[in-house]
């Protein structure tokens, strides 16, 4: 069995996936052999120390095959950099890893390795573009557009998507080289799971309310001003209606001046950061979960798993993997753009007044996670897998070199400017034969 | 039959010196029996980001054969077309990418201090010396050229001239009186240096200046705003019948162009037997011009060339006429059977 070196931010750590990666862990076969490198092991919670081997990064050069959790935030950057360091396996939680890029290169005053990033990935629009992110002039949306995901593809043996939606990019980008799409596990911690009227009645909720609950940080991308809108709609119609956001707040979000702008502020219940065990009564106490989101950056929701998983229905995003993952009628889509509004009032109003569809969703939802999203089952499948990679190491390490090039000065410079045009045909593995071509253009003369 | 493919970088819809001179090399390379194709690649050169790669698609194009049938030799011309792959490449070097070189730093160059417009500087260098070095021979179209290639890349090319394309043509009716000057009217031809000198001229020379160009409307607002419509005339486009006209009536040429990499107008006005008025930065022109002989030298300010253009309004004819003489004689060896020979050496 080969030894494992799984990279990842763990718990206490505000990155979401350091939760997904403890629960992952525990949930892997016992024949695993499976370091967790993290960046100081100290700061890990003890707990989760007492029952997994935690190393720090040189600790585990020896390991047989690296396998690094990729999110878009900084907890992530030194996954990332030992990633581009040492050819593994990635774990593409989102698509885009544009926010990461950007924490290592603008945040850290190096604009020029951000705007080259953005060239070598999308050419002359990828520089034009990049001016404007690196002033803090793109907004959300081109970060989600213009993903920078393709050193680490590259650079990696083999790809582990959460979601079809990423795995689909992935084939794409890298033809030949070996992806599985791993569905997000379901965790439920909270056992047994409490009925709706006991979980409000732990929570202090109302009983005869109908609650829609936001579970997670509330972030612009949730898109609860669209919630709030939609709330003051269809209050006049279902006064118990209360929207809950289970979960913090980003202070940037200026939720209670939205909702008290719509006359709803009554009517929202902001919880603040909870315990796993209280998030999953919230979910547990909604009618109908809301987990709209966007841009998206190709991320999928552990929040809407676990709500899926109690059996609650949702309402997620089209278009972003929350609508693309689930087979059709356990979630409903809302299309984002100038029609979100009237979709939303219109879905939630159909649900609100049907509580037999509700929960008939809300059981094909439970069903089917429980199925589908099984941690032990994915655990399983996830080591075979790494197995399978861990045997085909050394071609798999070849067809990376090839991709990437690997040239450093002037040569480097030159095969990517001409690399980059078949990555822009979606031929990022074309074998173009550069070395012997562009070698004594770049060799120095005398 | 031996084949012959020429390689030439086009910017799209534009054709300028560089494709009349490669369209006549062909012409006169299949005039001499040799199967001539030419090979264009599109070229643009701004942003400065996009120069490299652009340049990279000739290095990836194999041109070793056709069909099945060898190319037996590749003439390269400008930049990048030079970095095409063959075993037996001739260059015949019309430019580089000046803003690279010689432009460097001036207000004709795009390129910044920034780290990327410096990779991009440095592959250019770098480029340009490796795949000049793999040619059997390097020509150039003047020594200035040549002096660049040498200064720059640090070798070594011959300067081969190419003949003006009215060749057995050009005359001399008389001495005029105006000055002419027949080209693009672009920047680095420095049209507004000679407006600003016919401002200050005393002799009552008149300035005809033939020929289309970006700046046509900034020298037109030029010539308004110095009060000189009098004296100076944009003619625009001429045929090739008015343009030999004009050279064989005018009084003189005048060129000033900055650092020209050969410069036509010279080679033209002295096979009209006129003598040629230009500037000491002027490059190409001054491998004809010396100072006295076959023309006049000024330094490159209003002031001198206006003093320059008035010594010359006062010579007589008889001064003038031997000026051309002079001049004549210097270019009259510019042949195309000269250029075919030098350039199909290797074939022989």
């Amino acid at each position: 069995m080969t030894t494992l070196a799984c990279w990842s931010p763990l718990p206490p750590s505000s990155s979401g996936i350091a939760d997904y990666v403890a629960e992952q862990l525990l949930a892997l076969p016992a024949e695993a052999d499976v370091v967790a490198v993290v960046e100081d092991p100290a700061a890990v919670e003890p707990a989760l120390r007492a029952r997994l081997r935690v190393v720090d990064p040189p600790a585990a050069a020896a390991a047989g095959l690296h396998v690094y959790h990729l999110g878009n935030s900084p907890p992530h950057a030194y996954v990332y950099r030992a990633a581009l360091a040492r050819p593994g396996v990635a774990v593409l939680h989102e698509w885009s890893l544009h926010h990461l890029v950007l924490h290592e290169t603008v945040e850290r005053g190096d604009v020029w390795g951000y705007l080259r990033e953005m060239r070598r990935a999308y050419g002359e629009e990828g520089s034009f573009v990049g001016r404007q992110v690196a002033r803090a002039l793109g907004g959300d949306l081109l970060p989600a557009l213009y993903p920078l995901c393709d050193r680490v593809l590259e650079g990696s043996l083999a790809l582990v998507g959460l979601t079809d939606f990423v795995c689909r990019r992935a084939r794409a980008r890298l033809p030949g080289r070996p992806v599985l799409h791993l569905p997000h596990h379901l965790s439920l911690p909270l056992q047994p799971l409490p009925e709706r009227a006991a979980a409000r009645a732990a929570l202090g909720l109302p009983a005869d309310a109908l609650l829609v609950t936001a579970p997670g940080l509330a972030t612009a991308a949730k898109r609860l001003d669209a919630a709030l809108r939609a709330l003051a709609r269809l209050a006049p119609v279902h006064p118990a209606l209360r929207l809950v956001v289970a979960g913090g707040v980003d202070p940037a979000l200026p939720l209670q001046e939205w909702a008290r702008a719509r006359g709803v502020l009554e009517r929202v219940i902001v919880t603040g950061r909870l315990s796993l065990d209280d998030f999953i009564r919230h979910l547990c106490a909604a009618d109908v979960v809301l987990s709209l989101r966007f841009p998206s950056h190709g991320e999928i929701s552990g929040a809407l798993v676990r709500a899926l998983g109690v059996g609650r229905p949702a309402l997620v995003t089209a278009g972003t993997p929350a609508g693309e993952e689930f087979p059709e009628g356990l979630v409903a889509a809302v299309a984002p753009g100038p029609a979100e509004d009237d979709e939303l009032v219109a879905l939630l109003d159909h649900l609100l007044a049907r509580p037999a569809l509700r929960a008939r969703m809300g059981a094909l939802a439970a069903a089917h996670v429980a199925r589908e999203h099984d941690p032990v089952r994915l655990g399983r499948r996830l080591l075979e897998f790494l197995e399978d990679v861990a045997g085909r190491q050394e071609a798999l390490r070849a067809q990376v070199e090839e991709t990437r090039g690997g040239e450093e000065g002037l040569l480097g410079f030159l095969g990517e400017e001409v690399r980059w045009a078949a990555r822009d045909l979606g031929l990022p593995g074309l074998d173009l034969g550069l070395r012997p071509l562009l070698a004594p253009l770049a060799e120095p003369r005398s | 039959m031996r084949s012959v493919l020429l390689c030439a970088a086009q910017a799209p819809f534009i054709t300028g010196g560089a494709e009349i001179l490669v369209s006549e090399l062909r012409g006169n390379l299949e005039r001499r029996g040799f199967r001539v194709d030419v090979a264009a690649v599109p070229f643009k050169w701004y942003p400065v980001s996009e120069i490299a790669r652009q340049a990279l698609a000739w290095r990836l194009l194999d041109v070793t054969e056709s069909n099945g049938q060898p190319v037996d030799l590749v003439i390269p011309t400008k930049f990048p077309s030079y970095l095409v792959r063959h075993p037996r490449k001739v260059a015949w070097l019309f430019h580089q990418h000046r803003e690279a070189y010689d432009l460097y730093g001036t207000e004709y160059c795009s390129f910044t201090d920034s780290p990327q417009d410096q990779q991009v500087l440095q592959a250019i260098h770098s480029m340009d010396t490796a795949a000049l070095s793999e040619c059997r021979s390097i020509y150039t179209i003047s020594r200035n050229v040549a002096a660049r290639l040498s200064r720059y890349n640090g070798l070594s090319g011959t300067s081969l001239y190419p003949p003006p394309h009215h060749l057995g043509r050009y005359r001399c009716d008389e001495y005029g009186d105006f000055l002419f000057y027949a080209g693009r009217l672009d920047r680095l031809k420095r049209l507004d240096l000679a407006i600003d000198a016919m401002r200050r001229v005393s002799s009552g020379a008149r300035l005809k200046i033939a020929g289309t160009g970006p700046l046509e409307g900034e020298l037109r607002k030029q010539i308004e705003g110095l009060g000189v419509s009098d004296r100076v005339e944009l003619v625009g486009f001429v045929s090739a019948d008015e343009l030999l006209d004009l050279y064989a009536r005018c009084r003189a040429a005048l060129y000033v162009p900055l650092n020209e990499d050969y410069g036509y107008v010279t080679v033209e006005a002295l096979l009209s037997r006129k003598p040629v008025i230009t500037t000491t930065d002027a490059g190409g022109p001054l491998e004809f011009v010396s100072e006295g002989e076959t023309g006049m030298v000024a330094l490159p300010t209003p002031e001198s060339l206006a003093a320059v253009i008035d010594a010359l309004w006062q010579l007589p004819e008889a001064r003038l006429s031997a000026m051309g003489a002079a001049g004549h004689q210097r270019v009259k060896s510019i042949t195309w059977d000269h250029v075919i020979d030098v350039l199909t050496e290797s074939l022989a």
